[in-house]
């Protein structure tokens, strides 16, 4: 029980901290002529418009807890180094989550008081979401390919292609969406969304994020690949639930990234499909992150009986 | 040549566990044997077996609610033991 209780406490502080922020943080100035709110209305709306969140950032430190405590009852097994790194990466996963969004609220809460604030705000959260996530993203891939290639499973042939051709278009879109955003005269201008001059933008986020999540893709790929043919009737029940959730929480990552990436950051909420469209992306991690959950409870019981 | 006997059950009771719960299998046979029997799954008898089944019917039986798999699995383990399926032990 100690991966979950520990784990349930760092959310409490992590939550906890959180919501005090919230409530204590000084009020986005333009929000508040925008949509004509007081200060405590605003954040009272901020508060509801957190809590999704909030429960992503549960089911995350939930997830990673339970994948922790069914790694340790494989240690010594053949597959126990792979489930390790796999939940070792999950972990960092989850960490990715609130930390470049404490990092973006409390600078940028202050960037209506000194100038500069907001560009720092921008840079640091997109760093710290990047390196979390390559990390993370690292573990995983290597995780699952351990897992795929101790089972002997070979990836099709077909299958690499669709997932070339997928990542392929979406980095292609990708990058079109930020370079349209940039004045690309001249590679040492930093009068963008992103604060950075278009060389480093280049090589520090960009090139890095596609790889981050062509790592993800494998990921998914992999782990997919070796829950579909794993064998053993009670087994498989319980890994393609957890492959399932591990898949719709790759995705879900990746879509965040993607469209805060693509949408330049201006300091607060705007209601548009944008941010329809990351809500979204929460709800289907919450379901991934319970799928998860569910699956990996299923195979922890096959360990306990 | 009883000892190799002995593994050659072991290694059956394993392939048909296999069926129900792929790469736990191993790991599931090694607890009901050494928790049960108090002996190495390598060194089940046939005599071992009748126990045996009724600790892993038991045990599966906590694991899904799907009788008809229960069913299967505890059948083909009887198969091994040359019993009769539904035969009770005392």
């Amino acid at each position: 029980m100690q991966p979950v209780r520990a784990a349930i406490r760092n959310y409490v502080l992590i939550a906890v901290t959180f919501l005090i922020l919230i409530v204590v943080l000084p009020a986005n100035k333009l929000l508040l002529d925008v949509y004509n709110l007081t200060s405590p209305q605003y954040h009272t709306l901020l508060l509801m418009a957190e809590l999704p969140v909030l429960a992503m950032w549960l089911g995350a430190f939930l997830g990673y807890s339970k994948l922790e405590q069914y790694a340790f009852k494989l240690i010594g097994t053949k597959e126990g180094d792979a489930y390790a790194k796999l939940s070792a990466g999950i972990k960092w996963l989850a960490f990715s989550l609130p930390v470049p969004t404490f990092i973006y609220f409390i600078i940028s809460s202050f960037a209506g008081m000194h100038d500069g604030w907001q560009s720092a705000a921008i840079i640091l959260s997109n760093y710290a979401s990047l390196v979390l996530s390559l990390v993370a993203f690292l573990k995983t891939s290597e995780a699952t390919r351990m897992l795929r290639l101790q089972r002997k499973i070979h990836q099709p042939a077909s299958m690499v292609r669709c997932l070339q051709l997928v990542f392929a278009a979406l980095g292609v879109i990708y990058c079109y969406l930020i370079f349209r955003q940039l004045n690309l005269s001249t590679l040492t201008n930093a009068h963008n969304a992103y604060y950075l001059p278009v060389w480093l933008l280049v090589l520090t986020q960009i090139i890095p994020f596609l790889y981050a999540w062509f790592l993800g893709l494998l990921t998914a790929f992999d782990m997919w690949l070796v829950a579909s043919r794993s064998p053993g009737f009670l087994y498989r029940k319980g890994i393609l639930l957890m492959a399932g959730g591990l898949v719709a929480i790759i995705a879900a990552n990746i879509g965040v990234q993607y469209s805060v990436s693509i949408i330049p950051q201006n300091g607060h909420y705007t209601v548009n499909h944008t941010l329809g469209f990351l809500y979204v992306m929460y709800v289907f991690s919450i379901l991934g992150y319970t799928a998860l959950i569910f699956g990996i409870n299923r195979l922890t019981r096959l360990e306990e009986v | 040549m009883s000892s190799s006997n002995e593994s050659l059950l072991y290694n059956q009771v394993l392939r048909v566990t296999h069926v129900y719960l792929g790469p736990a299998a191993e790991r599931f046979l090694l607890r009901q044997t050494q928790n049960h029997l108090h002996k190495d799954p390598h060194d089940i008898t046939k005599p071992d077996l009748q126990k045996l089944i009724t600790w892993i019917s038991l045990s599966v039986s906590m694991l899904t609610d799907d009788s008809e798999i229960i069913e299967e699995y505890i059948t083909q383990l009887h198969k091994l033991a040359g019993e009769k399926p539904g035969k009770e032990l005392a």
